[in-house]
Formats: structure tokens, C-alpha cells, sequence
């Protein structure tokens, strides 16, 4: 059976993305080059064995990286073990940035 | 050695406008249309139909609201889901111009944060969107209540479910196949949702958008995350049997405590109790109100502490010692469970077992 060609306009049902508004990202909130001497914060987000996937990490920066400093953020504050929508509110994040880390690395998933 | 990237100081790069979507030249086949589409990740497999301008602004008619109005950025792409690319959607699935309130109205609830749409899309479990209307629309549109209203032959059931997983995957980007979505198995009704309406007709107590303090004539969308499982029972007779037999389905999952140390911020505690009819009118019969229902369940639901997973139980420290024999209660309390009536006549009912974030309720508005 010969179907039938048509010629016809059609709209991309995909959409644009729309990027959170973020403005300037300034200097102190750039990933750092480097790592020594620095402090490094793991934030686990309470599924199985994303601890010890961070530890593995944690261990391997102390491996390679001089006077690097690894805090285990679950270990300092449980309530710091969390995912969701309201994962990170103020007060969980003001707690992880009075610890002065360089960097925050986290396990999503499970 | 410590890493070298450093993203450059930067503004944002300004974006195409989310509206108008943009439009495209096609010539082909119906069913190379198709091709093209799914080729392009813009359906799940399913044929659909082209979306044209005109089909599109047919659509449109249906509600009063801009088509340039951003209902909702979906994660996790991002994409922005406004009232013209709802239409385009709900023209591709096959859905009707007087459908768009509703449709506006479900996906607003499925954009609050407590839903957690992230979370739900993005999951290793096989949880799909639940979507369940209350109030005279669910007659005015066709909304299939009774026998079979999760199965297909409705065609506003089936087009509505279609088309909100439609706009999921291809503005939301929660696709399966691209391991965005990182179900193990997934789910149907990550093609289809469910959706049905509520059997007020049949139902003996408070419909369930009654009991959440809205109006009878007032039309109300009910949606959570979760996976439907089927409650089949086909011998008892009195209330009594009935609810034995329900906690002794609940009994099961391996958690206590309504999920215990595992259910955090983002976790859902809820069951979403479907009773048919027939057992409905057993329980009310015999005096059973949901609340009484819902007593007797969190009372007897219960497993044997051996039986659970550790981190979906955790013990409150008042309970008592355990022993892997003792049988620990599946709730924590009566409101994880929500009592509603659908489907037609017979015995045999089901559950939605939430999976991430919270039942969201919401008016629908013309």
C-alpha cells in the first residue's frame, strides 16, 4: 500500500532549557586548581554505599594530594545525610560552609 | 595531582525564547513522521500524532491561559513546559481541546517541590506518576471510574496518561533509554500514567476531595509517585475479612515503622489505598469508617523484625527490645494511608505505594 506524502509544518515538542539564573559566579565560588593544603568535604547522601564510594575517594586524595584535608561531612553531622527536594536547606549549608572547604564532593544515586 | 578544570567567570549565555516553539518544514509519510519523531527521542514508541500549527492552536481553544505562560521548568533538563507546548504534547497524544485545564492543573501539581519530580524521573525504581480527578469533570470529560478505569478503552484515561509522560520525557528529558531516567526495570505506566477517577458514585463514605476540605461540586486532581500493586481477594465477607486481608498485603516490602531510617526528606511514606466498590460497601455495611480502616491497619499490618530490611526499619527507641520473631507494625501512623473507591463491580482492589516525595491535591481551575 502507497501511503500518502504530505507536506506540512510541525513544531519541535522538545522546548527550550532554561538555566537557573545564577548572574556572575565570582572568584571564591570557581573549582580551585589545586588541592594542597586544602580542605576537602565528602557529602554522602544516605544510600547504600555511597559512603564508602566517597571514602575511597577521600583515601586517594590523601594518597596524591599534600596536606589535603578530608572531612566526612556524615561523620561531623549526621543530619548532613540527606536527598530530595529539601535536601539542602540554609541551615544544612551554612553548617558545610562554616567548615571552609575548597571543595564539596558528593554521591548522588544509589 | 589535583585537578586543573576551571570554569570560566561568566554570565549565563542568553537562551531561545521558550515561546513560540519552534516550528519546522516536513515532508513525508504519516508513519515517517513518526519515525522521525521517535528518532529524535520526542515519543516513547508509541505512534503520535504529528503536531501541526493547526492541530496545535485546536488544542489551545481549550483553555484560557497564554500559550507563552512557563508552566513549569522540568527537570532533569530543564525544559521549559509552557502552556503552548502542553497543547503540542496533548495534540501528539490525542487528547481533546477541553482536556487542557486538567492537564495544566496535573502538571502544576507535579511541579511543587514536595512531589519531587526529580527524584521520582530520575529513580532506580520502577515508580510512575498516579493521577487520580475528583468532581463533576470527571464525568463532563469522559473519565473512566469504574470497571477497568486503569486498563485501556478510555479515551481520556489513556490519552491524558499518555501525553504527561509524553511531557516527562521529552521536555523533562527522563528518558529510560537514554539512562537519564535510571530505572532498573521501569514501569507501563511510565508510558501510560495511571489515571482514573474516583468511583464517587459508588463510594459510601466522603469522596476523597471531601475529605481533603474541598467542595463536592468543586473539580480537584490528586497526584503522587508510586507503584500500583494489585490486591486480589476474591472470599471475604465481612469488614473484618476485608481488612485481615488487606494488612496482610501491606504486610510485605520489608520495612516497618513507615520505612523507617531509610525514608528521608525526599522518601514517600504514603499508601494509596484503591478498595473496589463491593469492599467498600462491605466495610461501610459493617460500620467501618476510613479512619476506623485506616486504625485497624497501622494495629495489624505488621512483619517480623527478622523480616525487614535493616535500613527500612528503625525501632523507636520506646518499643521495646526485638527479637527477629517479633512482629514490628509496616506504619508509623494512620495518616500514610489514604483510603479511596475505584474501579467497577468485583472484589479486588490495589495499592499505590508511594514512592519518592508527597501526595499533592489541587483545584482545578478553568
Amino acid at each position: 500500500m502507497k501511503e500518502t506524502v504530505h507536506q506540512r509544518e510541525l513544531i519541535n515538542p522538545e522546548g527550550t532549557i532554561v538555566l537557573p539564573a545564577r548572574g556572575k559566579i565570582d572568584a571564591d565560588s570557581c573549582r580551585p586548581v589545586a588541592l594542597e593544603g586544602k580542605t576537602v568535604a565528602l557529602l554522602w547522601n544516605a544510600k547504600t554505599n555511597g559512603d564508602l564510594f566517597l571514602s575511597r575517594i577521600g583515601e586517594l586524595l590523601a594518597e596524591q594530594v599534600k596536606d589535603v584535608e578530608v572531612i566526612k561531612l556524615w561523620e561531623v553531622d549526621p543530619a548532613t545525610k540527606r536527598y530530595g527536594p529539601a535536601a539542602f536547606p540554609a541551615e544544612i549549608v551554612n553548617k558545610v560552609k562554616a567548615l571552609k572547604p575548597a571543595m564539596v564532593i558528593g554521591s548522588q544515586g544509589d | 595531582m589535583a585537578p586543573e578544570s576551571r570554569p570560566q567567570v561568566t554570565e549565563v549565555p542568553s537562551q531561545k525564547p521558550a515561546y513560540p516553539a519552534e516550528r519546522f518544514n516536513y515532508t513525508g509519510t504519516i508513519e515517517n513522521a513518526n519515525k522521525l519523531i521517535f528518532e529524535n527521542g520526542w515519543s516513547l514508541g508509541l505512534p503520535v500524532i504529528p503536531p501541526t500549527p493547526e492541530r496545535v492552536k485546536a488544542t489551545l481553544k481549550g483553555t484560557g491561559r497564554s500559550p507563552d505562560e512557563i508552566l513549569w521548568v522540568i527537570p532533569p533538563r530543564n525544559g521549559a513546559l509552557t502552556v503552548e507546548l502542553l497543547a503540542v504534547h496533548a495534540a501528539m497524544a490525542g487528547c481533546k481541546p477541553e482536556y487542557m485545564p486538567l492537564l495544566i492543573t496535573v502538571m502544576e501539581a507535579f511541579s511543587e517541590e514536595s512531589y519531587d519530580w526529580m527524584g521520582a524521573a530520575t529513580t532506580t525504581g520502577s515508580e510512575a506518576p498516579m493521577v487520580m480527578v475528583n468532581g463533576p469533570i470527571v464525568k463532563e470529560l469522559g473519565i473512566a471510574y469504574s470497571s477497568g478505569c486503569l486498563a485501556g478503552g478510555y479515551h481520556a484515561n489513556v490519552s491524558m496518561g499518555y501525553a504527561i509522560n509524553l511531557i516527562g520525557a521529552v521536555v523533562g528529558g527522563s528518558v529510560a533509554s537514554a539512562q537519564i531516567d535510571r530505572s532498573v526495570l521501569g514501569s507501563r505506566a511510565n508510558i501510560i500514567a495511571n489515571f482514573f477517577g474516583e468511583n464517587e458514585d459508588a463510594n459510601p463514605w466522603e469522596p476523597y476531595h471531601v475529605e481533603k476540605d474541598f467542595k463536592p461540586t468543586e473539580n480537584v486532581v490528586t497526584v503522587m509517585s508510586g507503584d500500583l500493586i494489585p490486591l486480589q481477594e476474591l472470599h471475604c465477607r465481612t469488614g473484618t475479612e476485608v481488612l485481615i486481608t488487606i494488612s496482610s498485603y501491606l504486610s510485605g516490602g520489608a520495612r516497618c515503622f513507615g520505612g523507617g531510617a531509610f525514608v528521608g526528606p525526599g522518601c514517600s511514606k504514603s499508601y494509596f489505598l484503591m478498595l473496589s466498590p463491593e469492599r467498600a460497601a462491605i466495610l461501610a455495611k459493617d460500620g467501618w469508617t476510613k479512619d476506623a480502616v485506616r486504625k485497624y491497619i497501622v494495629e495489624h499490618a505488621k512483619t517480623p523484625y527478622g523480616a525487614t530490611s535493616p535500613k527500612w526499619c528503625a525501632i523507636p527507641k520506646d518499643f521495646g527490645p526485638v527479637t527477629p520473631e517479633t512482629l514490628v507494625p509496616v506504619f508509623g501512623n494512620p495518616e500514610e494511608i489514604e483510603i479511596v473507591v475505584a474501579g467497577g463491580p468485583g472484589t479486588h482492589s490495589a495499592y499505590v505505594r508511594g514512592g519518592h516525595g508527597s501526595i499533592v491535591t489541587k483545584l482545578i481551575k478553568k
